[in-house]
């Protein structure tokens, strides 16, 4: 047990159950349930590799940028932060509310259902408005390193050099504070409020990388099958098909971005983000999607493609 | 030659005599002339080790001890295991359960049979860890991989018997007791399996310091992947669900009975009250109970008992809700979130034990 972990024991006024969740990039997740109480009242993180205590090293570093807003938005508080050689712990306190599973399927759209997304939605309009983007770092220095990040990956998948040269030449776009991770399984919902948690990836972005993250967490394949996403073809109806689900969330889009070239310049930093970070196993898919779309001249979402393209 | 490290030379064991033999120079010899046993540059050797056995062959495991000496552990077990095995020996996973279990950092922790050293040589990054191991073969490998991951100054290898390897009393901080519980009345058929397992855990709680604490992690007799037909320890499937003297009169029987120096049914495994009773007349009480998830040899899901951290572990693990069957499955399990159900049927079980009069 890390030591940040056992004094939030010994601190709490009664007796606190520990449940862990595994571990994401190598950084244990353990949350502290009260007796009473409904949820637990914190969440703590353990890093034990150099790799996990740098991620986690930025997961404190982006919360407390953001703590003067941490309240309003549903974001966790910094409680304890312990880092040492080899080994970190960030203690937070949890988000309030459940998890809720915004998946819709493309061919009905998010119908009756379309509550908790428009929540999320609101929720990112308001982080927008609320955030100073400098307090997020600068969107020129996000892109370099997203540019350096996909050099070593060329070697694996020819169409990442493609990427990587749209993303050089591509113009500036007016930058907004970026969650990173904008998933569903990052929010929790109480009523009308949500909170939003995992704030590792927090950088200066496009406005639109949050949704486009969004829908890709929260789409799948029409027809009976459940696919995960991002599956290809799934991913590719999203993007490129007439679909009422895609309407939804092109209209969504439109409306914040600043014309077709931005639009196109957004995407492809998504896109080559999601190939950066995917795991070994996701990768795989990411590189079929940037190859097709390589083949096709980087169209930007929104284009209609020929049907079957991505089977 | 490999040296060990100084902090070994402040154990002891306990010698029949009623004296203390510490486990330094390199030969350990008690006041009234008994040898207990000796270092043997990698390992202290006490008693004679057991017969081989273990999750490869005989020969396997001394290629794979031959190639770790000369490309390296994880190059060997990559080579030579298949990928299952391959991540069972290498993952951190199996170490998890050390973010509920309350030690301090240096803790001195007594790893209850180690088998390939993964759990041993995790722990070895945040504590002292004294690894025991039956299998010579097994205990030079933990050695090895001590030795070329940096740890040896956080971990002694001792290869012995676990039932002849009687350390002095008052010593350890913790005892990881992981997949060893349910084994133990396999290696001595001279008393009830229950009476052995009871004698077993009264002697780990004899070797630990005022406030050490045991861990355990064990299959749950009745847990749904048992009543789903995994295999039990005996190889056969359902056996821990039947009356004992059912499991032994098939067991008898079965030509599938996995091992051959075991002709009747002697791995007990317990219901949740069972084992409270168990550890009770061992002297010890649960001070946290878990379900683990993914099962007790990958115990990085560990849920407590608590009706809330089910729940939320529920909801996070519904299948996405496709068709019919999916939310009906769904509606299913969030009914069933309770402790209540968690407790009677739950996969296994992580127990982490303490003295009853603490
Ligand atoms: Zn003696």
């Amino acid at each position: 047990m890390h030591k940040a972990v056992a004094a939030a024991l010994a601190r709490a006024p009664e007796r606190i159950s520990l449940a862990t969740l595994g571990s994401r990039k190598g950084v244990a997740v353990i949350l502290g349930y009260p007796e009473s109480g409904k949820g637990p009242a914190w969440v703590a993180k353990v890093a034990r590799t150099p790799e996990a205590v740098l991620e986690l090293a930025k997961e404190h570093q982006a919360l407390l940028a953001i703590a003067p807003w941490a309240a309003e938005l549903g974001i966790p508080r910094v409680l304890d932060w312990q880092c040492e050689a080899g080994s970190a712990c960030l203690l937070t306190s949890a988000v309030p509310g459940r998890l809720v599973r915004i998946t819709f399927r493309l061919a009905s759209g998010p119908g009756g259902g379309a509550q908790p997304l428009n929540t999320a939605l609101a929720w990112l309009e308001r982080f927008r408005q609320t955030i100073p983007a400098e307090s997020c770092g600068s969107a020129g220095a996000a892109r370099e390193s997203a540019i350096a990040a996909l050099h070593p990956l060329q070697q694996e998948c020819g169409a990442v050099a493609g990427l990587r040269s749209l993303l050089e030449s591509a113009p500036e776009f007016a930058a907004a504070p970026s969650h990173g991770d904008f998933w569903y399984g990052n929010l929790r919902f109480e009523g009308k409020r949500i909170g939003v948690f995992d704030w590792s990836g927090l950088a200066a972005r496009s406005p639109l990388h949050d949704i486009f993250k969004l829908m890709t967490s929260c789409c799948f394949e029409y027809g009976g099958a459940v696919k995960t996403p991002p599956d290809v073809a799934a991913f590719g109806s999203i993007w490129f098909s007439p679909a009422p689900l895609s309407r939804f969330f092109q209209e969504k889009i439109r409306t914040l971005s600043g014309g077709e070239a931005e639009l196109r310049t957004a995407f492809y930093h998504f896109l080559a983000g999601s190939i950066r970070i995917a795991g070994p196993s996701t990768r795989g898919i990411w590189y079929k999607i940037a190859s097709i779309l390589e083949r096709r001249g980087f169209p930007p979402p929104g284009s209609s493609l020929p049907a079957g393209i991505w089977t | 030659m490999a040296d060990y490290p100084r902090w070994l030379e402040k154990l002891n064991l306990g010698c029949p005599c009623g004296r203390d033999i510490p486990l330094s120079g390199g030969v350990y010899l008690c006041g009234c002339g008994r040898k207990a046993g000796a270092w043997d540059g990698a390992k202290a050797v006490i008693g004679s080790p057991i017969p081989y056995w273990g999750e490869i062959p005989q020969d396997q495991m001394r290629r794979l001890l031959e190639e770790s000496q000369r490309e390296g552990w994880r190059a060997a077990v990559r080579s030579l295991l298949d990928p299952v095995l391959c991540e069972y020996v290498t993952t951190p996973d199996r170490a998890a359960f050390q973010e509920i279990l309350p030690l301090r950092p240096g803790a001195l922790v007594l790893d209850v049979g180690a088998g390939m050293g993964g759990i041993a040589a995790e722990l070895a990054r945040n504590y002292r860890v004294v690894a025991q191991e039956g299998v010579a073969e097994r205990a030079d490998f933990i050695a090895l991989r001590a030795a070329q991951e940096g740890l040896s100054e956080n971990l002694a290898v001792v290869n012995g018997d676990v039932n002849s390897v009687g350390f002095g009393p008052g010593q350890f901080d913790a005892a990881i007791v992981s997949g060893v519980l349910e084994w133990v009345g396999l290696f001595d058929t001279s008393k009830g399996v229950t009476e052995v397992q009871v004698d077993f855990l009264r002697r780990l709680r004899g070797f630990l310091k005022p406030g050490g604490l045991i861990y355990v992690g064990i299959e749950n007799r009745i847990g749904w992947a048992q009543l789903r037909g995994v295999p039990d320890h005996s190889g056969i499937p359902y056996t821990s669900l039947l009356p004992r003297f059912l499991a032994t009169w098939i067991c008898r029987r079965s030509r599938n009975y996995r091992s051959s120096h075991n002709a009747t049914y002697r791995t007990y495994t317990y219901t949740h009250g069972g084992f409270l009773k168990l550890f009770a007349r061992a002297g010890l009480r649960a001070r946290s109970t878990h379900i683990s998830v993914r099962g007790y040899d990958y115990p990085t899901e560990l849920v407590p008992l608590v009706q809330e951290a089910i729940v939320t572990y529920t909801l996070e693990h519904l299948n996405q809700p496709g068709g019919l069957k999916d939310r009906l499955l769904n509606g299913l399990r969030l009914a069933l979130a309770k402790p209540w159900f968690w407790r009677t049927f739950g996969a296994d079980f992580v127990f982490v034990l303490e003295a009853a009069g603490a």
